[in-house]
């Protein structure tokens, strides 16, 4: 039966053998990494064909010897988000083995991919679990890693942003404890399923302590995934943190927290359908509003990610706030375009900083992009496209597709519903203006002290050097040359999106994924 | 009272004594050991020299000698006295766990020293050059 947690061995061992023999050789630590996780996915596809036509919610008792065994949850909602982190880790880990050539001391080169591995181990963890205390250790295994790796470059902004995250996710970790252990109390049972709500029986006071333990659950999760009003830490640590790294937690850490929230929400829903959905409703707003209005004044790219990300993670709460099986499937697919939009736009950022020595940085260094880093400016145009909702890209389904459900319940009067995608429309127009700015500077607009020349022009300025060098300014242009480490990676994340354009195939894999769940 | 089964207590009390004995004798020891002398000191090119953030010190050190690399010790001694504690329950129910047990002990201390041979070959323990 070991069989089912493949996945986390493989992974763990590749952590292990990294520790044990990266500080040796220094280069072999990036491709045990990379060689783990693509065993991990090997694994993991076994296990997905058992799994991929089934919506029964399969928590698979793991029996390793007589009167031994682990609850784990292997079924659809587990695989699918494992391929995700899995997914996103590979590109993480690819593009790490040239940018940590320039950013990284080769001191701890293994460090850096053990902790990168640790962090995917623990994401896989929080997908499978079954009972919350799993949770809370998947949720802890996946963010202390990730506070060392902000930090690793041990730059000025770099150990801001990794101190801000560090504080505060300390304390929004306790809080989370503190609302499983006000569950726990208040009904009985750690495990995730309903039976620790059937015991309940009425009791107003118990009824309280559970809405208050589920609210500081989803408060401790909402720290995790960058929500409005606890966001403040994404910029500075998505803006200091190495561009992988930052690939890694704005692509898969996010997408834990959403797994965890949506793994105990269907269990309270029972109980507190109208309460949760307004919390998450006035979540949703705030990161909506705040992400988008925050991200239009923004001059560093990365920063203009994080408050983007802030935003696209209000439009997944809305899409989960109304509660329908459609509404969360179709978050459940917004969630998967995303990772690949927000993984694949750090990882061209962070090519653009590899190739300049980490002179581009600001919309400005992006002007003319198309022609020194065409791969990277056609690949960040088609995330910019796909995350302003743009055909033909896997963001504009999603988007719309959530827009749809939302105005349908609005029909039937739905009132939050209504505000919920009244608010949705606003911000994505107001997101056009910042993400169409990009694509703009790095494809229309010329850098400065460049004149607009065209080839026939260059040839005449050869001849005119002599008679007035100040008619056209000659500047030459050199074509960055952008490593393959780094192309790989954002090739595979724009194939997803335009793939994930179609929607059909996927959409059924969410909505089984969400009668697996057993939401009403 | 007092006098209810206090021979039961003579265990403790002479645990009590024979440990804090222990103590003291192997701190006197190993102090008596490793001091560097004075006249050592004199000539040892400031390797001696109390670190105060940098600056030069300003007053008598005799008492607060303590290095920064200690840091590095007393992590590891936080990480392995954990293990320890972990280890307690287990080895009381040693031979009721059986088989599987002692195996899973071994695996969870197999691990654990995974982490000691990790810092020993970064050479994280090694206190001067």
């Amino acid at each position: 039966m070991l069989d089912l947690i493949l996945p986390e061995i493989v992974i763990a061992v590749a952590a292990i053998l990294i520790l044990l023999t990266g500080f040796k050789f220094k280069k072999i630590s990036g491709y045990i990494a990379l060689l783990g996780i693509v065993a991990s996915l090997i694994s993991l596809f076994v296990i997905a064909i058992q799994s991929i036509n089934t919506t029964a919610d399969s928590i698979a008792v793991i029996t390793i010897a007589e009167g031994i065994s682990i609850f784990y949850n292997v079924g659809l909602l587990a695989v699918v988000f494992k391929f995700i982190f899995l997914i996103v880790g590979l590109m993480a880990v690819i593009a790490s083995l040239k940018y940590t050539e320039k950013f990284i001391s080769d001191k701890i080169f293994d460090a850096y991919y053990a902790l990168i591995l640790f962090a995917i181990l623990g994401m896989l963890v929080v997908a499978s679990a079954a009972d919350l205390l799993t949770l809370f250790v998947g949720l802890e295994m996946a963010a202390i890693p990730a506070y060392v790796l902000v930090a690793i470059e041990k730059t000025k902004k770099g150990i801001e942003g990794a101190a801000k995250y560090f504080l505060f996710g300390a304390v929004f970790s306790a809080i989370l404890l503190f609302g499983i252990s006000l569950i726990y109390f208040s009904t009985g049972s750690l495990m995730l399923d309903q039976s620790g709500i059937l015991h309940q029986g009425g009791d107003e006071n118990l009824k309280l302590l559970t809405f208050i333990g589920i609210l500081a659950i989803v408060l401790g999760l909402a720290y995790e995934m960058s929500a409005a009003p606890f966001h403040f830490w994404a910029p500075d640590a998505y803006q200091g943190a190495p561009s992988p790294v930052s690939a890694l937690l704005a692509g898969a850490s996010k997408k834990m927290a959403f797994v965890a929230l949506l793994k105990i929400l269907v269990v309270f829903i029972v109980l507190f359908k109208f309460e949760l959905s307004v919390m998450l409703a006035i979540l949703a707003i705030l990161s909506m509003f705040v992400g988008n209005v925050l991200a239009l004044a923004q001059k560093d790219v990365r920063k203009m990610l994080a408050y983007s990300s802030i935003a696209q993670v209000g439009y997944i709460l809305a899409a989960i706030a109304i509660f329908t099986p459609l509404g969360i499937a179709y978050a459940i697919y917004y969630i998967i375009v995303h990772a690949f939009m927000k993984g694949g736009a750090f990882i061209a950022a962070g090519t653009l900083l590899f190739v300049s020595d980490g002179k581009i940085k600001n919309y400005d260094d992006y002007k003319g992009l198309w022609r020194t880093a065409p791969i990277t400016a056609f690949a960040m145009a088609a995330f910019m496209l796909s995350l302003a909702g743009i055909v033909p890209f896997g963001g504009f389904t999603a988007k719309i597709l959530i827009l749809v459900e939302l105005f349908v319940q609005a029909m039937q009067e739905n009132m939050l519903a209504l505000i919920l995608g009244v608010v949705m429309i606003i911000t994505s127009v107001i997101s056009l203006y910042y993400y169409g700015r990009l694509i703009k500077y790095m494809w229309f607009v010329e850098p400065e002290g460049m004149e607009h020349k065209s080839d026939e022009h260059g040839e005449h300025n050869e001849h005119n050097k002599n008679n007035g060098h100040n008619e056209h300014i000659e500047v030459k242009f050199e074509k960055f040359k952008e490593p393959i480490a780094f192309v790989i990676p954002m090739l595979i994340a724009v194939i997803a999106l335009l793939i994930l354009f179609y929607a059909p195939p996927f959409v059924e894999i969410c909505t089984n994924i969400v009668h697996s769940l057993g939401v009403s | 009272m007092v006098a209810d089964n206090i021979t039961a207590y003579i265990g403790i009390v002479v645990i009590g004594v024979v440990g804090i004995l222990i103590a003291l004798l192997t701190m006197e020891g190993i102090w008596r050991a490793l001091r560097v002398e004075e006249r050592d000191k004199k000539n040892a090119g400031g390797k001696y020299e109390t670190y105060e953030c940098g600056e030069i010190a300003v007053g008598d050190t005799k008492f607060f000698n303590i290095s920064f690399k200690y840091y590095i010790y007393a992590l590891m001694f936080v990480v392995f006295d954990v293990e320890a504690i972990f280890l307690f329950p287990w080895a009381v129910e040693f031979t009721n766990l059986g088989v599987i047990g002692y195996m899973e002990a071994m695996l969870f201390i197999g691990l654990i020293l995974l982490s000691l041979i990790y810092v020993l070959n970064k050479k994280f323990l090694k206190w001067t050059d």
